[in-house]
Order: C-alpha cells, then structure tokens, then sequence
C-alpha cells in the first residue's frame, strides 16, 4: 500500500479524492474555531445576569421593609425599573427573591420571567459553564427591615438567555 | 538507466513537496484571511457596540451620565457609505432594543432590561456617545 501511493505521482497524491476532503475537514475545523471563538467573545449574558442581580440587591435592600413587599401594589418590575415584557413575554430574562427570617423559612417569594430556577442552580454548580443554559448570578445578603428592625436574609437569583438579533 | 531513474523519482518526489508546500501555504492564507474578516466585519463591532451600550443602559441608576468612543463605529460607517436617521449609527432606543448601525444592509439589536429612558446624544466631533438617565 506505501510503494502503491509512493508510486503515485506527487498531484495525484496530493489532490486525490481523500486528501481533499482532508484538507476540506481542516478548513471546516479551522472556521468552526474561529466562530466558535468570535460568538464566546459575544456572550455577554453572565454579565447582564451579574447586573440584573446587582440591580435587585440595591433596589430591594434599599430601604427595606417586608410590610411594604407584602403589600399588593408591590410591583418589583417599576420598583427596580425592569422592563416586564422581556421577562414575561419574550422571557428572556428571570429573577427569583427570596425571603427568609432567621430560621431559614421563606416569609416570602418573588419570581419573573420563565422559571429557571433548575437551570439556574445547575449553572451555578457547573460555573457557567453550560453555554446552553442560561447565564445565572445569586446572591444571599442579610438586610434590616426599616420598620421593624428584624433582619432578614434575602436570596436573589438571577438569570439571561438574550442572544441578540443581528 | 537507474541513474535515470533516480533523478526522476528525486524530481517528482520534490515536485511533490513544493506541491505541498504551496497547499499548505494558500490553505493558512486563507484561513488567515477569514478569521481576519471575521473579526473585522461590520457586523462584529456593531454587535459589540450594541452589547456595550445596552450593558451600560442597564447599569445605570436615574440621574447618571455615561460617555464612550465609539470611532470605530464612524470609521465603519464613512467606509460604507451610510448615512443613518440623524446620522446617527446608534439608533434611537425602540421597544427596549438598542440598535447599532453601520451599513444600509447591515445593523444589530440587544435588549435592555431597564425601563428608565435614556437620552442618547452622538458628538461626531468628539466621536463620543452620550447617554444620560
């Protein structure tokens, strides 16, 4: 079989149907790399998750009070400036708050967009590293209700799956 | 005779590697050529453009100010030819989408989840972007 190809003349070696699609598989290799590389450098959603979550500490701690939470004309969505559409109808976005006392009993649970709240806790176990799943970000701080001094621990997590549209 | 032979097989055996040699060469050119296109294209920046804009949008609390260079997005823009609404290659803020603009054909969208309204002013002498909440 080696003398059968070094036989061969050196085009017909080298331009034979194998070594073309060789060299076709090479190419494809190369331009998936490149693209792959391109749209990972694109991929902003563990950010936007990071400044969703940020967002929602600030505004939520801000002035805490569980009373004025409960309230029902509590909407976190013009309390934190958040566009509802694009939770809950283009559902690219989640957030879940959660409120707990000092004995780690929810007082109180506040979710938008599709619930990803699987995803989310497999995400963050893996490190983001899941590029199928949306991006997560959470965060526990412990706040003071204004009004009744009571300090509650406060679980936010946070989620993006927006891709863009060129 | 064999002396004969020898020099045709060592001929053909070089024929056969500058053969390869030149392969290889164009193959990486092009390749290199095309990564290079790729992260040169309009659509490249104009999507990194829109990310950052809309990524700052979403930071930024009522009442801040924010400025960025956005020259590259001119310099994509005079090459093409375009010549937007107002001029303008960071189109006005429409259903919560920012769209960055650089060609006729070409343009692209992010979301941002803020629902405060900024207002975007371009400087084209500065070649800044100002964005006020």
């Amino acid at each position: 079989m080696k003398n059968l190809i070094k036989n061969k003349r050196a085009d017909a070696r080298w331009l034979s149907p194998w070594m073309i699609i060789n060299w076709v598989l090479i190419i494809g290799v190369l331009i998936l790399i490149s693209y792959m590389f391109f749209s990972r450098q694109g991929d902003v959603r563990a950010k936007e998750s990071q400044v969703l979550n940020t967002k929602l500490v600030d505004c939520i701690s801000r002035g805490f009070s569980l009373e004025d939470i409960k309230k029902t004309d509590f909407n976190v969505y013009n309390k934190c400036y958040l566009n509802e559409d694009l939770f809950d109808k283009q559902q690219i976005y989640y957030f879940d708050i959660s409120i707990e006392d000092n004995s780690a009993k929810q007082v109180l649970g506040l979710t938008g967009g599709v619930n990803w709240k699987t995803e989310c806790a497999y995400q963050i176990q893996k490190g983001g590293t899941e590029t199928k799943l949306p991006q997560c970000q959470s965060t526990n701080i412990f706040v003071k209700d204004v009004k009744t001094g009571i300090t509650y621990k406060l679980v936010i997590t946070t989620g993006s799956n927006q891709n863009g549209m060129a | 005779m064999i002396s004969l032979k020898n020099k045709k097989a060592k001929e053909s055996e070089m024929f056969e590697t500058i053969l390869f040699i030149i392969i290889t060469a164009v193959l990486f050119a092009m390749c290199f050529y095309y990564i290079s296109w790729v992260g040169n294209t309009n659509s490249v920046f104009e999507e990194q453009y829109a990310k950052k804009i809309a990524l700052t949008i979403d930071k930024m609390n009522p009442g801040s100010q924010e400025t960025m260079y956005i020259s590259k997005l001119f310099e994509l823009a005079e090459k093409n030819n375009y010549i937007g609404p107002q001029d303008n290659v960071v189109l006005p803020i429409q259903n919560g989408k920012v769209t960055v603009r650089t060609s006729k054909k070409t343009g692209y969208s992010f979301y941002t989840f803020s629902t405060i309204k900024p207002e975007i002013t371009i400087d084209k002498v500065s070649k800044t972007l100002t964005i006020k909440t």
